[in-house]
């Protein structure tokens, strides 16, 4: 904050007065032609109710404090007592002729709505001084105080001066109560937290006395509620600086104080209105709340990321498409929204007004010229940023400033624009051959940005450049692997295709070329143009008197402008009337209006050369020859103004064949203008203005004036032609020169109904193509003094524009014949690998479009441009088969009949698009990338053509609610936005999008985020075997997967009994089994996971990496961190085995075969429990599992890291089983501390099997050192057949069976008898 | 009468806060650039480490670990380092340790950003910010430049402490303080002890530095900067002398000096290859050079000076006919290129003076098309250049499933990579080259070369053994017949690998369990 002080007021006062005097002056002498904003120095509004004791004392006192200024006093009275007459009266009193009294006083009811809040912007609304000031009529505001704010915002020159309670020096005594001032200060401080960026440092932002300056309130719309209207201004104004000045806020002395509850309410609902729809009001606070619900989406996604993982793999990046769409859209829309642009790099030579702004140009040109030997610059900026450039000191050891241009060497001055063609061509043909793909473009972006931009560019200019050329680059690397892709086997499919992208591609390059920046033409100095005379033609034939009538209104406000400003100018009008030849109904009421408007009317009794007959009749009937300017209006074009002021001066140039302007659909309340006007918009407020740059603005028919010596010089406009307009351009463009003004001086009718574009379309592509099949020669074959080559560019595209619709249909069939045929368009190509190039052609294509075209177009033009290809392949047919086609004008009426037969076509191939994408569902042989990309083509054609049916629906809604309405007239009346002036910035949307990605990224992140620490809760729940009191050994199965969910219920049934432990065999690989281990806890059972590092290969080969050394060396260290977090969040006890019998060569991971050695297995034993101690996995009990424990010693890992041991009894068929007592016995004498784990699995005889298993139960009986005791069905092979199954399966004789049930039932008894204690067991015994 | 009554220092003032970009703009065409640079390179260029890179950062650390007490490296870097093995190396290594070989790469990108910038600023010191731009864009679109930005090797070190060295000399010539001339020996001397190669630099530096000064500032304030950059380099080359392991002489005689080509090839194809690295910028350059003759004649020697300092490496090969590392030395040369480039670019665009502001003249085009067809060049040379070698992942994850640490020896003809691969799970004195290997046997007979390689194998000294009949081709099928002889070796894996030269295959040979009984019994097993 800084404070400005100085001691200068005498200068001040001889300032103020001075200008003071000046204005008073031209007051006094009543100057009619002086604006009288400037008249007075300050505005008071003063907004009143019921203060009739009050109007008095306030008018004396500013009348003694504004003395010598001259001020207008606004009161806006919503009285219901005298105070109206009060102030009348006081007007009538008043002595001072520098006090200006102006009373609005408001009826009660609907006026009054908004009360104080509107009185005041109503106020403002009318002053007319430079500053306003607004104080209340209650004297609590100190009106001497008014002349300290003017003067300190005129000395300090500063926005706004706000008298404040809250400053050294004021005070709020005046408030009535305690009460009424802590509210006070409560509002004034929530206020300042509310809207921080622009109210934290300003003492009393609710303050009701204040002074502003009026600019301040240009393009704003106030809409205050209650009395806080400086808050209001201080939040939508666009204010710079504030001045506070100290007051003292007075007692009332007369009235009563409007201030109660509801006033404090509506300022809290005005604050909240301010918040919603300022976008830069509480800033921080909505990107702080922005950030906020981000986060707790992420953190949401990371809670329960757990639990969604395998449901939804993808989940964060759906809800992160959603959530950064929703962050786009308000960042966009409500806190960074774009703002206008001033537009003044649009408006060059479209914003002339007169001749003599057309001689300043010329001068200013000149001068340029002459100056730095370079062409004319007429935008402000670029004058500017040239004088800056010469003014910018050089680096003192430059080796070089500038370079001198050698005279007389004309090699050297040459020799740049040699090789810089040579080295855009080696570019370009650098890119084709080496294809470089997405790279190029990013190249180009960041390279190109870096050359174009520095200080002093013209941003706009250089950013459409800069992707112009990107663009460029894009389209060579996608067309050169387009065609090396092409499959030529089916070219029938291929062929057409290729020329559809190429045709695609040719004209979005036209497009960058078109627009791409170009300095303004230049006007060459001739006679003075307003000295010819001007006829304004109209050729109507059917239109209608209703029709014609606001158009001739609309020319002749335009011909009585242009002669009030050129009084010897020539202006003739005339309506060139077809209606006879044509036998229209209504020919003769158009020759009555002619005659009511005192125009001339020509009617044509000769028929022959539709609208361009017409015109040559009237203009031979008139002798307009040689010098004339010819006007062109169609019926419905109604000209503004300014026409013939702005279209006529540019003929000071003797070359200057035409100057053309805009056609602009003031209809716009229909869909179908609506649409169309977006399409037309791209072609008149950006293809036109860069086919005028090249000299190739041609002649639309309609809006344009033509000198009348050069259709002269070609024997008057074609007949022969739907385009004579066209037709006439590329035959005059070789000598004569045109321009176009993008401003609205036009405005017309936009086709009414879907028929009508259709025609309309139809009539403008038969006319082109026709001109094309008649001139391609004049635009392809070289030809001496014949057009240029930036001409000829322009006249190509113009032409094969509407080629467009065969292309648009190709588009259609190609991807469903790929789909039905299987033959491939591209040949056998990796997505990726299409995607490298696609992607940024079109991207940049896209983006190209949308910064070029923003703020003019949009994808409604694009919609309907892609709806009327049959139109457009009906007329190239035509031209093609020479079908002879009628002239036959767009239809100003609407068609009383409902004709819906035009749908039929998109209809049909809409449907043939959802055959093809059913069809394409049940495809499986072909090609997927081929079928993907053609499936999303055909998804794409079905976007553009259910938008265009969308539209015909509205179109054919609009017309049945007119139907309704019975009204039939249809003017161009509406208000046309000028799009050039109101464009925004267009990089805003870009850094919306950055700033989005960035808010956005923790979603997006919230898996790797979820891995972190501090999101992973700690250790699981110990789980230590050695603490478990159990009353008797465990009970329970493992089983090959094949067995795993069917055999252990039907085992369960047979035994009667739940088993207490289940266990599996798994690869390091898989994952752990979560939804099985959560079945086992509900049924109390827990799961007892063998694990591996990997499968057996052919002919038993274990791979490489399931040795020790491999999980020594961490080869698999993530996998079994996978493990270790999966068994952790399960937080319930898991038994783990790993290395199983590693001390066997035939194991997997062996510790005497494949690389390993008996030492390794200690140490890849711990270094896995290392991981899962890592991750805080302690509910693990590690079961320690060797072929054979007994004799282990050289193998076993340290006593302390085993929890269990296992003791397999794996009993062939034929082969001596041992006995069960003794090998248990043995391996309590190796491991006597450790729990055991004892698994049988035998197949033999029925009672050898019993018999063993009888053993087997009183071993396990009898040994307390048994934990768990296990049957494993299916056998210790591998692959398992049916057989093997059922003869190692517990239940594969009854006796077994019989046996299982009796140990299982001594297991249950023990345990029964156990936790009863000793005494219940002696009794059991 | 007006008045103003009010005392000024009760009014406060408030200055609505405008929120401006911090960045200097005319700055930030260079950091567009050098994030394109950046970009590419960290992007595009993906390979497992070069044999040099896994040498110098496994050096660096065997030195680090040795300064902090660590044992002794078993190597003698110093004695065939083409740097000094305690400078480089020991950073890569540091850097590898913390962040692995990307980090260690990063180290060198960032070196060349540096360099990028050291064009920029001497380019637009000495002749006009769109002559810098130009300038760095080129550069960073070079195939080469990407290349060293992506090598954990000495040479992007070097080339940075030679570019600041010369970027000094270009200030200090432009400055009336002499003093920063002091600067331009040290830092000679350090690229002189990162790469030894460096050496060849030292006069086109000094030479910038006479040149320059003498044209800007006369011929006695160029003696004074030249005898303080002189005195300096000398008390530098003083003290690295006193504390150097004199073993680096050996080095630099045969690394550089007098080095012989590893790669011979005609001088034809050299030069060809330096043209096709280089020839644009070249082209440009001597642009550039005519461009001065024609308008600053007085600067003609200086910049015939830095012309003629681009063409010393290339020069060096073609005489050598050595086609080794040229790739990545044309970095060196093209960077006293690059001024002259830049400014005939910026010529070409006639931006030259105008500045590009006055964009309707399309010429610019033509300055951002030359840099365009750098960098599609560039881009594919550098990621040609980077697949030359094979990707060694998947031999290290086999060696990872047989080799234990501190247990067993390892015979590898790739060793450089094998060895930087498994340092995690191996001790040094496990390692052993095909080449110059010594063997005592049991009746402490000593070995060299073949015979102690074929004692060895028959001795079963090594538990593992890596061939690929690549590196080292002749030792290699010594070794293998020497296996298929005494059949005391399996061949447990083979390993497909692709570099420029074409497909290739790592072999891992591990030690059978019982003498004579391996599976490695034919030649044919392999593919030679």
């Amino acid at each position: 904050m800084t404070i400005k002080s100085g001691t200068y007021r005498l200068d001040i006062e001889d300032t103020v007065a001075e200008t003071w005097g000046k204005k008073f002056q031209q007051g006094l002498q009543g100057d009619s032609g002086a604006d009288v904003s400037n008249i007075f120095d300050l505005s008071v509004v003063i907004p009143t109710r019921n203060e009739r004791d009050n109007i008095g004392p306030l008018l004396e006192s500013l009348q003694n404090a504004l003395h010598g200024l001259y001020v207008e006093v606004i009161f806006v009275d919503d009285s219901d007592d005298d105070t109206s007459e009060v102030i009348q009266d006081a007007k009538r009193a008043l002595d001072s002729s520098l006090l200006c009294i102006q009373l609005e006083h408001r009826l009660a009811g609907k006026a009054r709505a908004g009360g104080l809040a509107t009185a005041v912007v109503y106020g403002m609304s009318m002053a007319q001084a430079g500053y306003i000031a607004v104080i209340d009529a209650d004297l609590q505001h100190p009106p001497a105080l008014l002349r300290q704010l003017y003067e300190q915002a005129v000395m300090q020159d500063v926005d706004l001066v706000l008298a404040s309670r809250y400053i050294q020096g004021g005070s709020n005594q005046g408030l009535a109560s305690g009460g009424r001032r802590l509210i006070s200060v409560g509002m004034k401080w929530m206020a300042k937290l509310l809207f921080p960026e622009q109210l934290w440092r300003i003492s009393d932002p609710l303050s009701g006395f204040f002074l502003l300056r009026r600019s301040l309130l240009n393009n704003v719309s106030l809409r205050p509620i209650g009395y806080k209207i400086l808050l209001e201004v201080l939040l939508r104004c666009q204010w710079q600086d504030v001045l506070e000045v100290p007051y003292c806020f007075h007692a009332r002395i007369h009235g009563q104080s409007k201030a109660n509850l509801r006033q404090g309410t509506l300022a809290l609902l005005h604050m909240q209105r301010l918040w919603r729809e300022v976008p830069a009001a509480g800033r921080i606070w909505k990107i702080g709340m922005l950030l906020l619900f981000n986060g707790l989406v992420a953190l949401a996604l990371i809670l329960t990321n757990k639990a969604l993982a395998t449901t939804w793999p993808n989940l964060n990046v759906i809800v992160f498409v959603m959530v950064a769409c929703l962050d786009f859209v308000l960042l966009n829309r409500a806190i960074f929204p774009a703002r206008l642009t001033a537009g003044k790099e649009e408006l060059e030579l479209s914003t002339l007004v007169s001749l003599e702004d057309t001689q300043q140009i010329e001068h200013t040109a000149q001068q340029y010229d002459i100056k730095n030997g370079h062409h004319l610059h007429t935008d402000k900026e670029s004058v500017v940023s040239l004088s800056k450039q010469r003014r910018m000191p050089s680096s003192r050891f430059g080796l070089m400033r500038r370079f001198q241009a050698r005279k007389g060497k004309k090699v050297f001055e040459k020799l740049p624009a040699v090789v810089a063609t040579l080295a855009v061509l080696l570019a370009a043909g650098w890119i084709i051959y080496a294809r470089p793909g997405a790279w190029l473009l990013l190249a180009v972006l960041f390279i190109g940005v870096a050359v174009t931009f520095t200080e002093n560019i013209a941003w706009d200019k250089a950013i459409t450049m800069v992707l112009a050329i990107a663009v460029g680059a894009s389209t060579l690397d996608y067309l050169s692997w387009r065609i090396l892709a092409t499959n030529w086997q089916g070219w029938w499919l291929s062929v057409p295709l290729l020329w559809a992208e190429f045709m695609g591609a040719v004209h979005v390059l036209g497009f960058q070329i078109t627009t791409w920046p170009q300095r303004s033409p230049e006007i060459g100095q001739g006679d003075d143009p307003t000295q010819f005379p001007i006829f304004i033609f109209i050729p109507t034939v059917n239109e209608g008197a209703a029709i014609l009538r606001p158009t001739l209104e609309g020319i002749i406000a335009a011909r009585d402008k242009y002669l009030a400003r050129y009084p010897h100018g020539q202006v003739t009008i005339v309506v060139c009337n077809d209606g006879f030849v044509a036998k229209a109904e209504n020919w003769q009421e158009v020759e009555l209006l002619a005659k009511e408007r005192g125009v001339c009317c020509i009617t044509r009794t000769k028929k022959g050369g539709a609208k361009a007959g017409n015109i040559e009749n009237a203009r031979h009937e008139l002798h307009a020859t040689g010098d004339a300017l010819l006007v062109i209006f169609d019926a419905d074009q109604i000209a503004k103004p300014d026409f013939l002021l702005k279209t006529i001066p540019p003929f000071r140039d003797p070359k200057m064949g035409w100057v053309q302007t805009g056609q602009y659909y003031a209809n716009l309340d229909n869909p179908v203008s609506r649409w169309a006007d977006d399409q037309q918009s791209m072609f008149y407020n950006l293809l036109c203005p860069g086919k005028a740059a090249f000299n190739a603005a041609f002649i639309c028919g309609t809006n344009v004036v033509i000198r009348a010596a050069a259709l002269d010089q070609i024997g008057g406009l074609p007949q022969d032609s739907v385009t004579e307009d066209f037709a006439a351009s590329i035959t005059l463009h070789p000598t004569w020169r045109s321009i176009y003004l993008t401003d609205i001086l036009a405005t017309g009718l936009g086709p009414l109904d879907m028929p009508s574009y259709l025609k309309q379309q139809g009539r403008w592509a038969l006319g082109t193509l026709g001109v094309f099949r008649t001139h391609w020669r004049e635009i392809l074959l070289p030809k001496k003094h014949g057009l240029r080559p930036g001409q000829r560019i322009q006249y190509f595209l113009a032409c094969t524009h509407y080629l467009c619709g065969l292309r648009d249909l190709i588009y259609i069939l190609s991807p469903i014949l790929f789909i039905v045929t299987g033959i491939p368009a591209v040949r056998s190509t990796y997505l990726s690998d299409y995607l490298w190039h696609f992607l940024p052609y079109c991207l940049t294509g896209m983006i190209a479009l949308w910064y070029t075209a923003r703020g003019v177009t949009g994808l409604r033009g694009i919609v309907i441009g892609f709806g009327s290809f049959p139109a457009l392949i009906n007329s190239l047919l035509s031209v093609i088969l020479r079908r002879k086609v009628g002239f036959a004008v767009t239809s100003k009426h609407r068609n009383g009949k409902n004709s819906y037969g035009y749908l039929g076509i998109y209809i049909f191939f809409f449907l043939l698009c959802i055959a093809a994408l059913v069809w394409a569902s049940q495809v499986r042989s072909q090609e997927q990338t081929s079928l993907l990309i053609s499936v999303m083509w055909v998804v794409y054609s079905m976007v553009m053509l259910g938008s265009f049916l969308w539209l015909s629906f509205k179109d054919i809604r609009f017309h049945a609610t007119l139907r309704q309405s019975k009204e039939v007239a249809t003017h161009a009346n509406q208000h046309y936005p000028v799009k050039l002036l109101d464009r925004k910035r267009g990089l805003n949307p870009v850094w919306n999008l950055g700033l989005t990605a960035l808010l956005a990224s923790p979603i997006l992140a919230s898996n790797a985020l979820s891995s972190l620490a501090i999101f992973n809760g700690g250790a699981s729940t110990p789980f230590i075997i050695g603490q478990e009191k159990l009353a008797a050994p465990y009970f329970g199965l493992t089983l090959p997967i094949q067995l795993l969910k069917s055999q252990p219920p039907v085992l369960a049934q047979e035994l009667n009994t739940q088993f207490s432990i289940i266990g599996r065999t798994q690869d390091i690989h898989d994952k752990f089994d979560r939804a099985w281990a959560d079945q086992l806890e509900a049924q109390h059972a827990s799961p007892w996971v063998i694990l591996q590092f990997g499968v057996f290969g052919p002919h038993q080969t274990p791979p490489l990496d399931a040795n020790l050394p491999a999980i020594i060396n961490g080869l698999h260290d993530p996998e079994i961190r996978r493990w270790a977090i999966a068994i952790r969040d399960f937080d319930k006890p898991v038994y783990l085995t790993i290395l199983q019998h590693a001390d066997r060569n035939w194991s997997l991971s062996s510790g005497v075969a494949n690389g390993g050695i008996p030492q390794d297995v200690p140490k890849a034993w711990m270094h896995v429990q290392a991981v899962f101690r890592s991750v805080g996995a302690d509910n693990v009990a590690w079961v320690w599992a060797p072929a054979d424990p007994i004799h282990d010693q050289a193998y076993a890992p340290p006593p302390s890291t085993i929890d269990a041991v296992l003791q397999s009894f794996i009993n062939y068929p034929g082969t001596k089983w041992g006995d069960p007592h003794v090998v248990l016995h043995n391996l309590v004498q190796r491991y006597p501390t450790k729990p055991l784990f004892v698994e049988a699995s035998v197949d033999g005889p029925a009672a050898q099997k019993a018999a063993w298993l009888t053993k087997f139960g009183q071993a396990i009986d009898d040994i307390p050192q048994v934990y768990a005791a296990f049957y494993h069905e299916g056998g210790p092979g591998l692959a398992l057949n049916d057989s093997q199954i059922e003869s190692w399966s517990l239940a594969s004789d009854p006796d077994s069976l019989a046996v299982m049930r009796r140990l299982v039932i001594d297991l249950k008894t023990k345990a029964v008898a156990r936790s009863y204690g000793p005494s219940s067991n002696s009794v059991a015994k | 009468m007006i008045q103003a009554s009010l005392q000024q220092s009760t009014l406060r003032y408030v200055a609505r806060r405008q929120v401006k970009v911090g960045v200097l703009p005319s700055f930030w065409p260079l950091i567009l650039i050098l994030a394109i640079q950046a970009g590419v390179s960290l992007i595009t260029l993906h390979n497992t480490a070069f044999q040099d890179e896994a040498l110098y950062l496994y050096a660096g650390r065997q030195i680090f670990h040795y300064w902090m007490g660590g044992p002794v490296p078993l190597d003698r870097y110093a004695y065939y380092f083409s740097g000094y093995p305690g400078f480089y190396p020991v950073i890569g290594g540091i850097l590898d340790m913390i962040g692995g070989l990307e980090l260690a790469r990063s180290f060198s990108l960032v070196c060349m950003l540096g360099v990028n910038i050291v064009i920029y600023v001497s380019t637009k010191k000495f002749f006009q910010r769109t002559a810098a731009i130009f300038a760095s864009a080129t550069y960073a679109s070079l195939g080469t430049v990407l290349f060293v930005g992506r090598l954990a090797t000495f040479d992007a070190l070097c080339l940075f402490l030679i570019a600041l060295a010369a970027g000094i000399a270009y200030r200090v010539s432009t400055s009336h303080r002499p003093w920063l001339a002091l600067m331009v020996g040290p830092l000679l001397v350090l690229a002189i002890l990162a790469k030894y190669a460096a050496l060849l630099f030292v006069f086109p530096v000094l030479g910038i530095l006479v040149f320059c000064s003498f044209v800007c500032l006369g011929w006695w304030r160029m003696v004074l900067r030249l005898t303080l950059a002189i005195i300096a380099m000398l008390i530098s080359l003083v003290v690295i002398y006193h504390f150097m392991d004199k073993l680096a002489f050996h080095a630099i005689d045969g690394s550089t000096l007098n080095r012989t080509p590893l790669i011979e090839k005609t001088r034809l194809e050299l030069f060809a290859h330096v043209l096709y690295m280089g020839g644009v910028v070249y082209v440009a350059a001597f642009g550039g050079l005519v461009l001065v003759f024609l308008y600053q004649r007085r600067f003609f020697l200086l910049s015939l000076l830095i012309f003629g300092s681009s063409w010393l490496v290339p020069a060096y090969h073609i005489y050598k006919q050595e086609g080794v590392s040229l790739d990545k030395h044309m970095a060196f040369s093209l960077f006293f290129a690059m001024p002259l480039a830049g400014y005939a670019l910026a010529w070409l665009t006639s931006q030259v003076g105008q500045g590009v502001a006055n964009l309707n003249r399309h010429y610019w085009l033509a300055g951002l098309s030359v840099v365009l067809i750098v960098f599609i060049l560039g881009m594919q040379q550098s990621q040609n250049i980077y697949a030359q070698w094979a990707n060694t992942s998947d031999l290290s994850y086999v060696l990872h499933t047989q080799l234990r640490d501190g247990s067993g020896r390892i015979l590898a003809e790739d060793i450089e990579v094998s060895r930087y691969d498994a340092e995690d799970i191996t001790e040094q004195w496990q390692w052993n080259g095909v080449s110059f290997f010594y063997y005592v046997t049991s009746t402490h007979k000593q070995l060299f070369n073949d015979d102690a390689l074929r004692q060895a194998i028959d001795d079963r000294y090594f538990a593992i053994v890596e061939l690929s009949f690549n590196y080292q081709p002749a030792e290699a099928i010594v070794i293998a017949q020497q296996m298929v002889k005494t059949r005391n070796y399996d061949l447990i894996a083979k390993i497909q690998f692709q570099n420029s030269f074409g497909i290739g295959h790592f072999y891992i040979f591990r030690r059978a369990a019982v003498a004579g009984h391996g599976n490695f019994t034919r030649m044919s097993q392999v593919i030679i």
